[in-house]
C-alpha cells in the first residue's frame, strides 16, 4: 500500500473539512426551517468515508446510506450540486428529485445515498458482480450502519460476495447506535467484524475516528478486492456528532464513561494535528484549507438557494427510459 | 290475503292516472264498493270503489302522484294484516327474467311502467344516443340488467315510431315531454294538442252561410211543433246534423289517422267541444248518422251536462271521428280549430252576424250569417275535397229542410 | 414457423438475447441446476435448468458466468441484478415464484424502481425479472399467486403477460431490450401450451394490447391464461348471438387504454376478467379507468371476473372453483349479456 504523501494528506483534509463544513452548515440551517424534508448528518465520521474513498477512483463503485453527504463528498461529488439537490433546487445532482437521502452521482461511481437501511449490500454485490463479469480491475465498496447489519440483506450479501469471491469491500461505520438503540443491544456478536468468519472472509475491527487506522485497514482491503482475491469487511468504531435525524433529542446518549471519551474525540482535529506532526502540511497550509472549505459551502448555500425550484414538468418525467 | 287497489284502465287510451283524492285514510275502514279515492285520466275524474271490505292497510301512491294503470295504488285488508311480498308500485323487471320476454317487450310501444318519482335507470351510452335521436328515454323500456335502458333499447324504440320527430343535426337537445310538468286534464289537453300540430298538416278553410232560409226554418218548425225541449232547433244541433249528412256524403273525411294507420269509420261519431275551467272537453255522440234532430239535440245536451258534472265514461269521450266546435258564445268569427287526434277534421263555429242587404228593388235591409272554419289533415284530404264537404255543410243550412230527412 | 411450446419459447428467446448481446446474462435459484456438482461440471450439464426447465441447456452453452445459479438469498440476488443493471450490465434473474416477491421485493420497489427518477434521470435500469404466477397446478397459496398487479402499481416497472407462445417469445425479447424494469410473468400453466413461433428474433412491443378477436357487441379484456377464457366465453356467446370481442393486454403495465377504450366506444359493454384478487388491481384499474375516460360510451356497468378474496386453495375442486371460467365470466357478468342474447 502507499505511503500517505503529502499532496494526499492534503487532500484527505480538505474532504474532511468540507464534510464538517457542510454538516454543521447544513445543522444550522435546517434549524432555520430553510430545507425541507429529513437530514441525517455524517458529521464525526469523516475519517471513515475519507478513509476508504482516498483509495478509490472515479470508475469504483460505492453504495451509501442514509446518512450518506460524507460518501459523496469523500466520493467526489460537486458541494453546490449536493446543496442544490438538499434544497430540493432544478440544478440538484438529482434535478432536485432525490434530495438528501438520495444523493446520486454515477459519473463518480456514487450509486446513491439510501433511505431503506441494508438495501445498499445486494446493490454493491451487483456492481461487483458487474466489475467481476467486465473483467475490470474496478472494485464496490459498501458503506453500511450497525443497524444495517442485522438486515438479512447483510448475510445474502456477504455470503454471495464471500462464494463467488467478488471484488466488494464491505465497510462497516459503526456509530454506535441505530436510530436510537444502542450496538450492544442490537448485536448478538460483541462485534460486527467477527461474524465473517461465518462467511470465510477477512474481518477487522479499527478505530473509526483515527483515520490512518482506517485508511491502511481499508487500503488492503481494496487492493486485495482489485487483486481478485475477494471481498472482505472492516468495522470502524465511531460515533456520531449528531443525533439519527436533525431534531432527534438524543437522550439515549452519553451511558458510559467509555462512550463519553469516544464522543469527546474529533477524527478531523485528530487528523489535523497528526499530519501537521507528521510534516504532511503546515499550520499555515490546515488553515487555508479550512478557510477555503468554509467559503465553499457558503458558496454552495448561496448557489442553492439562487437555484430555480425544478420546472412543474419534472414530476412526470425520469420515470422511463425511452 | 290484503286485495290491491289498482289504477283502472278507464279507455283504451288511458297509459297512467293521478290520484286526485284519497277520501279514506290509511286504518279506516271501508265497505266493499264504497268510494276510497278520486283519480284523474286524461278527460275524466273517476271514483275508485274499494274492491273488498276491510281496512285501508296502506296507501302507495299520494295525492297529486301519477301511476301507470293496472299498477297498485293501496290495500284493503284486515287489520294488522302483512302487505304481501313485493306489493310495490311497480315491479322491478328481474335482471334473471327471459330474455326473449324483454326482447318482446321492448318492441311493444306502450310506455314503460314506472312508478312515479321512480329512478329511471338508462346506460350512459343510451341517455346520450337518445339524445341524439330526440328520444324521451322516459318513454323507452329497459331491458338490460336492473332493468336498465340500454342503447339498444332506445334504437328499437326509436325505429318503431315513425311519428317521431327526425332527428335535427343541428339541434341536439332532447325534445321535451309533450305535457312535462302538467297533470290530469290540462296535461291530456296538452299532450294531444301537441300531437296534433306536431303529426298532421292542417290546413282551415274559411266560408260563410246564409242563414236566412235556416231562422225561417226554425220559426215555421217552433210553429208547428210547439214547445221543444230537446234543443233539436238549437243552431248547434242544426249545424251539427248539416255536419253529420256532410260526413255521410264524403266518408273519406270520416277518418281516423294515427300511428301511419288510416281507418275509414263507417258510424259518424261525432263529438261536441265542450269548454271547462279545467280545460277541453270533447264527448263523442256515437252512431250520431242514426239520429233525427230531436234524439241528437238531446244526448249533445246530455253529453254536455255530464261534461260539466264530470261525469262522462271513458267510452264517452273516445271513438270520434269529427268535431264540431263553437265559439259563437265568445264572439269569435272565423279562427283555426286543431284537430282532436285521431280524427282529421274539425267544424269551427263562429258567432252570428247581422249584415246588410239590398234587393232587387233596391232597399236596404238585413240577413243573418254564420262563418264556418274548417280544419282538415291535409296528409289524408285535399283542399278541393275539403271545401267540397264545407260546401255541403253550408248546402245543408241554407237548405235546411235536408237536416230531417 | 415452428410449433414450439410456451416454455421453449421463452428458452429460445433469452438464447437469442444473449447470443445478441453478450451483457445479458441470468441469474436466479437452480436455474442452472447442480451448480459446483463436480460429475455435472465435467460433462458441462444442467442438472435443472429452473424449477420448471425453462432455462435448460443454456448454462452449458453460455457457462456460468452468464447462467448463474444463485444461493436462496432472493433478497440480494434481486438487489444484485439492480446493482449489476444500474452499473451497465442487462441481467434477466428469475424469481422461481412470484410470490417470493415477499423476501425480495425492497430491490424492486425502494431501489430499482425508482433509482431514474430519484437521480435526477442518470439511471438505465436494464433488467428483466422472469416469474411464474397462477394458480391450476396443484401449488396451493404460496405458490400460485398471480402478482403481477402488484409490480405494476409501482411506477417505473413495466410488467408482461404474455398469453401465447409466440407472444411469450417476442414480449421477452422485447423486454430485454428495454432499458426499464421489466417483469415478465409466465404462467406457469401455460408452460406445455403450444403454438407456431419463428425461429428468428422478433420482437413484439410493449404497451400494445392485441384484439385476439373482433366483435361489436361486447369486449372482454384480459391477459395472460384468461385470454383462452375469453376465447371460450366468445365462442358461447356467439352461439347465442352475441358478437364479443376480445382484447389480449400482453402488458400490464403500461396496458394498452388506447385500444381498450376504443373497443368500448364501439360495444359500450365491458367484462375484465382476471385471475388475481379482485380488488386494488389490474381489473380495477382498468374499469376505473374506462369509466373515467369513457363513461358516455358505456350501455352497463363493467363486470369484473376474478379470482375471489381469498389465498389460492389447493383441493382441486376448489382450485378449479377459484379460476375464472367461461361459465363462471357469463354467469356473472349476465346482466350485461342476457338482453344481447338473440337480439339484433
Amino acid at each position: 500500500m502507499k505511503k500517505l504523501t503529502s499532496a494526499k494528506a492534503k487532500e484527505v483534509f480538505e474532504k474532511m473539512s468540507d464534510i464538517r463544513n457542510f454538516e454543521n452548515t447544513l445543522h444550522d440551517i435546517f434549524a432555520k426551517g430553510e430545507i425541507p424534508g429529513f437530514v441525517h448528518l455524517y458529521a464525526g465520521e469523516e475519517a471513515v468515508a475519507v478513509g476508504v474513498c482516498s483509495h478509490l477512483t472515479d470508475d469504483d463503485y460505492i453504495t451509501s446510506t442514509h446518512r450518506g453527504h460524507g460518501h459523496c463528498i469523500a466520493k467526489g461529488c460537486d458541494l453546490k450540486g449536493m446543496m442544490a439537490e438538499i434544497y430540493g433546487k432544478e440544478t440538484g445532482l438529482c434535478k432536485g428529485k432525490g434530495g438528501s437521502m438520495h444523493i446520486a452521482d454515477l459519473d463518480k461511481g456514487m450509486l446513491g445515498a439510501n433511505g431503506i437501511v441494508g438495501s445498499g449490500f445486494p446493490l454493491a454485490i451487483g456492481a461487483g458482480l458487474r466489475n467481476q463479469y467486465l473483467e475490470t480491475k474496478d472494485v464496490a465498496v459498501c458503506f453500511f450502519g450497525d443497524g444495517a447489519a442485522n438486515e438479512g440483506n447483510f448475510h445474502e450479501s456477504i455470503n454471495m460476495a464471500a462464494i463467488w469471491n467478488l471484488p466488494v469491500v464491505f465497510i462497516n461505520e459503526n456509530n454506535t447506535f441505530a436510530e436510537s438503540t444502542p450496538q450492544h443491544y442490537s448485536s448478538a456478536s460483541k462485534t460486527i467484524a467477527e461474524r465473517t468468519a461465518a462467511y470465510n472472509i477477512p474481518g477487522e475491527k479499527v478505530d473509526g475516528k483515527d483515520f490512518m487506522a482506517v485508511y491502511e485497514a481499508a487500503g488492503k482491503a481494496i487492493e486485495r478486492a482489485r487483486k481478485g482475491e475477494g471481498p472482505s469487511l472492516i468495522e470502524c468504531h465511531t460515533y456520531r456528532e449528531y443525533g439519527h435525524f436533525e431534531g432527534d433529542e438524543q437522550t439515549y446518549k452519553y451511558d458510559s464513561d467509555e462512550e463519553n471519551a469516544f464522543h469527546e474525540r474529533d477524527d478531523v482535529k485528530e487528523f489535523r494535528d497528526y499530519a501537521i506532526k507528521k510534516k504532511l502540511f503546515t499550520e499555515k497550509v490546515a488553515k487555508k484549507i479550512e478557510e477555503k472549505s468554509l467559503q465553499d459551502v457558503k458558496d454552495a448555500v448561496e448557489f442553492a438557494k439562487e437555484s430555480p425550484a425544478p420546472q412543474p414538468e419534472a414530476l412526470y418525467t425520469d420515470v422511463f427510459a425511452d | 290475503m290484503a286485495t290491491a287497489i289498482t289504477m283502472p284502465k278507464l279507455g283504451l287510451t288511458m297509459t297512467e292516472g293521478t290520484v286526485e283524492e284519497w277520501t279514506k285514510n290509511v286504518g279506516d275502514k271501508v265497505e266493499q264498493g264504497e268510494v276510497v279515492a278520486r283519480i284523474s285520466s286524461e278527460k275524466l275524474t273517476s271514483d275508485i270503489e274499494a274492491p273488498a271490505s276491510g281496512t285501508l292497510l296502506k296507501i302507495m301512491v299520494q295525492e297529486g302522484e301519477n301511476l301507470p294503470i293496472k299498477q297498485n295504488m293501496a290495500y284493503v285488508g284486515e287489520e294488522g294484516e302483512e302487505i304481501p311480498e313485493g306489493a310495490q308500485p311497480v315491479t322491478m323487471p328481474s335482471a334473471k327474467a327471459e330474455p326473449e320476454e324483454k326482447v318482446a317487450a321492448a318492441t311493444t310501444q306502450g310506455p314503460p311502467a314506472r312508478k312515479p318519482g321512480e329512478r329511471i335507470f338508462v346506460t350512459p351510452l343510451a341517455r346520450k344516443v337518445a339524445q341524439e335521436k330526440g328520444v324521451d328515454y322516459s318513454l323507452v323500456t329497459g331491458t338490460g340488467g336492473n332493468g336498465r335502458i340500454t342503447r339498444r333499447d332506445v334504437e328499437r324504440y326509436a325505429a318503431n315510431k315513425p311519428t317521431e320527430p327526425a332527428p335535427s343535426q343541428t339541434q341536439t337537445a332532447a325534445v321535451p315531454q309533450w305535457g312535462a310538468g302538467l297533470s290530469g286534464m290540462r296535461k291530456a289537453v296538452a299532450t294531444n294538442m301537441m300531437q296534433s300540430v306536431n303529426t298532421t298538416a292542417q290546413v282551415t278553410l274559411q266560408r260563410k252561410v246564409d242563414l236566412q232560409a235556416l231562422m225561417e226554418f226554425r220559426t215555421d218548425i217552433k210553429a208547428k211543433a210547439g214547445d221543444l225541449n230537446d234543443g233539436q232547433m238549437s243552431i248547434n244541433t242544426l249545424i251539427t246534423r248539416a255536419a253529420i249528412l256532410a260526413l255521410q256524403d264524403t266518408p273519406q273525411m270520416n277518418s281516423n289517422y294515427a300511428d301511419g294507420k288510416l281507418t275509414r269509420v263507417d258510424s259518424v261519431n261525432i263529438g261536441e267541444a265542450v269548454g271547462l275551467a279545467e280545460g277541453l272537453i270533447v264527448p263523442i255522440v256515437k252512431n250520431a248518422q242514426n239520429m233525427n234532430l230531436t234524439v241528437l239535440g238531446r244526448e249533445l245536451k246530455h253529453l254536455a251536462d255530464l261534461a260539466r258534472e264530470g261525469g262522462l265514461t271513458p267510452d264517452q269521450m273516445t271513438g270520434g271521428t269529427f268535431t264540431v266546435t263553437n265559439m259563437g258564445k265568445e264572439g269569435i268569427e272565423y279562427f283555426t280549430p286543431i284537430i282532436n287526434p285521431p280524427e282529421i277534421g274539425i267544424l269551427g263555429v263562429g258567432t252570428m252576424l247581422k249584415e246588410l242587404t239590398l234587393n232587387e228593388d233596391g232597399q236596404i235591409g238585413t240577413k243573418s250569417t254564420l262563418p264556418l272554419s274548417l280544419t282538415f289533415d291535409h296528409q289524408i284530404i285535399d283542399g278541393q275535397q275539403a271545401a267540397q264537404f264545407l260546401g255541403k255543410i253550408v248546402e245543408n243550412l241554407q237548405d235546411p229542410y235536408k237536416l230531417i230527412l | 414457423m415452428t410449433k414450439m411450446a410456451f416454455m421453449n419459447a421463452i428458452n429460445q428467446a433469452l438464447d437469442q438475447a444473449m447470443e445478441k448481446d453478450d451483457k445479458v446474462f441470468l441469474m436466479g435459484e437452480d436455474i442452472l441446476g447442480g451448480a459446483g456438482v463436480k460429475h455435472l461440471e465435467e460433462k458441462n450439464e444442467d442438472a435443472w435448468g429452473g424449477c420448471f426447465g425453462v432455462t435448460k441447456g443454456l448454462g452449458p452453452k453460455y457457462g456460468k458466468k452468464r447462467v448463474i445459479d444463485t444461493p436462496l438469498s432472493e433478497q440480494s440476488y434481486m438487489g444484485a441484478a439492480v446493482g449489476a443493471a444500474v452499473t451497465g450490465l442487462r441481467p434477466v434473474p428469475e424469481l422461481m415464484f412470484s410470490d417470493f416477491i415477499g423476501v425480495s421485493f425492497d430491490s424492486l420497489l425502494t431501489q430499482g424502481s425508482k433509482m431514474r427518477y430519484m437521480f435526477g434521470g442518470k439511471a438505465k435500469l436494464p433488467l428483466t425479472v422472469r416469474t411464474t404466477v397462477g394458480a391450476g397446478a396443484s401449488a396451493a397459496a404460496q405458490h400460485s399467486g398471480a402478482y403481477y398487479g402488484i409490480f405494476a402499481s409501482i411506477p417505473g416497472i413495466k410488467v408482461v403477460v404474455p398469453s401465447s407462445p409466440y407472444d411469450a417469445k417476442g414480449l421477452l425479447l422485447s423486454s430485454i431490450e428495454e432499458d426499464n424494469i421489466v417483469v415478465f410473468c409466465e404462467d406457469k400453466t401455460l408452460y406445455g401450451v403450444k403454438g407456431e413461433v419463428p425461429e428468428e428474433y422478433y420482437t413484439i412491443p410493449l404497451g400494445k394490447a392485441a384484439v385476439k378477436r373482433e366483435g361489436k357487441d361486447l369486449s372482454i379484456v384480459t391477459i395472460g391464461k384468461m385470454v383462452s377464457v375469453a376465447l371460450d366465453v366468445a365462442d358461447k356467446l356467439s352461439d347465442q348471438g352475441v358478437d364479443v370481442e376480445v382484447i389480449d393486454l400482453r402488458t400490464v403495465a403500461p396496458w394498452d387504454e388506447e385500444t381498450v377504450i376504443d373497443s368500448v366506444k364501439k360495444t359500450g359493454r365491458l367484462i375484465v376478467i382476471d385471475e388475481a384478487q379482485p380488488h386494488n388491481n389490474t381489473a380495477t384499474d382498468i374499469a376505473a379507468t374506462v369509466t373515467d375516460k369513457a363513461f358516455d360510451y358505456l350501455d352497463g356497468p363493467i363486470k369484473r371476473v376474478t379470482a375471489p378474496n381469498t389465498p389460492v386453495p389447493f383441493a382441486t375442486n376448489l382450485e378449479q372453483a377459484y379460476i375464472p371460467s367461461a361459465d363462471r365470466v357469463i354467469e356473472e357478468a349476465a346482466e350485461i349479456i342476457d338482453d344481447l342474447k338473440n337480439s339484433k
